[in-house]
């Protein structure tokens, strides 16, 4: 059942691609992609980028991206590792030009990122959650990044790893060192 | 003693071990806690980034044109000079008689390269002075 699962959703992903490379068929195509990923995507730019009007920039651009690039891409990874290869490049790139542009270290501009989100209008997290958020942004970027994606996304660690081109070994060390930490200083009463 | 079934009897609910990690974490009380605005992700369609494709293009175009605009300005600027054309009045590039002389007899510039040499011979000889005819003969 699995099996014959997977064969399907390979087969759609490769209709799809050969889809999107064909003019007449790529507008088409693209609406299906975009309603497939529009959502994943979203969530996974918000985690790093924590702002909405941020995200949705970023995601426009992923988007622009995906459709300039999809004639160059040889399917070598999955459609969606592809795609979110790009929107982890596109989110870590924002991070250093806001960086550069207020002249900001990236502990700094977490910081303010993780402080800003008590007067967001679009954050809906109490106090523990708010919580987890500074914790999530004082780990180290690696740890940080694998965090996000396999906890909030359940992406697997060979899938993250194609994202990262990091080795899945040293992506689970990173994963149990990140969980380690977030327990510990949730488990403790230490405010931020 | 013998194994009477090696079956595992035992059950997990479906996703049991993969929502493990998140369910040590829901123990603290913790949520997805970003939202988005109302209608967001129906809003977002093939048209809308279509729009901002082709004015991102438009953009990069017009700056690119832009750019080539302001550096063609500067090199004619710089290279060409438009307010030294003046000096280049055509009144100045006609050789005086003391000019002409003065390039003959000097050693600093070699006018036979310059000038048609018959005719400045001509020239000077119609134009002769006294004190010319002094400087042959020495």
């Amino acid at each position: 059942m699995s099996k014959s699962k997977s064969i399907s959703l390979k087969d759609f992903e490769s209709k799809l691609i050969k889809d999107l490379k064909d003019p007449f068929k790529q507008s088409k195509a693209f609406e299906i992609l975009l309603d497939k990923y529009k959502e994943k995507v979203y969530f996974q730019i918000r985690r790093i980028v924590l702002n909405h009007d941020d995200t949705d920039d970023i995601l426009q651009n992923v988007f622009i991206k995906v459709f300039r690039g999809i004639k160059g891409f040889k399917g070598e990874s999955k459609l969606s590792t592809w795609i979110y290869r790009i929107a982890y490049n596109e989110s870590i790139n924002f991070l250093k030009l806001k960086e550069k542009k207020y002249f900001y270290s990236s502990e700094i501009m977490m910081n303010t990122m993780v402080n800003n989100l008590r007067e967001d209008p679009y954050f809906d997290g109490n106090e523990v959650e708010l919580k987890l958020q500074a914790i999530i942004s004082r780990l180290p970027k690696q740890q940080k990044i694998v965090f996000q994606m396999k906890y909030f996304q359940e992406l697997k660690f060979r899938e993250i790893s194609e994202i990262l081109g990091v080795t899945t070994g040293a992506l689970k060390a990173s994963f149990h060192l990140a969980k380690q930490k977030i327990i510990k200083e949730l488990k403790s009463n230490q405010t931020f | 003693m013998k194994k009477l079934n090696k079956k595992e009897n035992f059950r997990v609910p479906e996703n049991y071990f993969s929502d493990f990690n998140k369910k040590i974490y829901l123990n603290f009380g913790i949520k997805e806690s970003f939202i988005v605005p109302q209608d967001y992700f129906n809003k977002l369609t093939f048209s809308k980034i279509n729009n901002k494709n082709k004015s991102v293009f438009r953009i990069r175009v017009i700056s690119t044109v832009a750019a080539s605009l302001i550096f063609l300005f500067f090199s004619y600027n710089m290279f060409i000079k438009p307010d030294q054309q003046d000096l280049f009045d055509e009144n100045l590039l006609i050789f005086s008689d003391y000019d002409i002389y003065n390039s003959l007899y000097s050693d600093d510039i070699s006018a036979n390269d310059m000038i048609d040499n018959s005719k400045s011979y001509d020239y000077l000889i119609s134009t002769m002075t006294y004190q010319d005819d002094l400087l042959i003969l020495e």
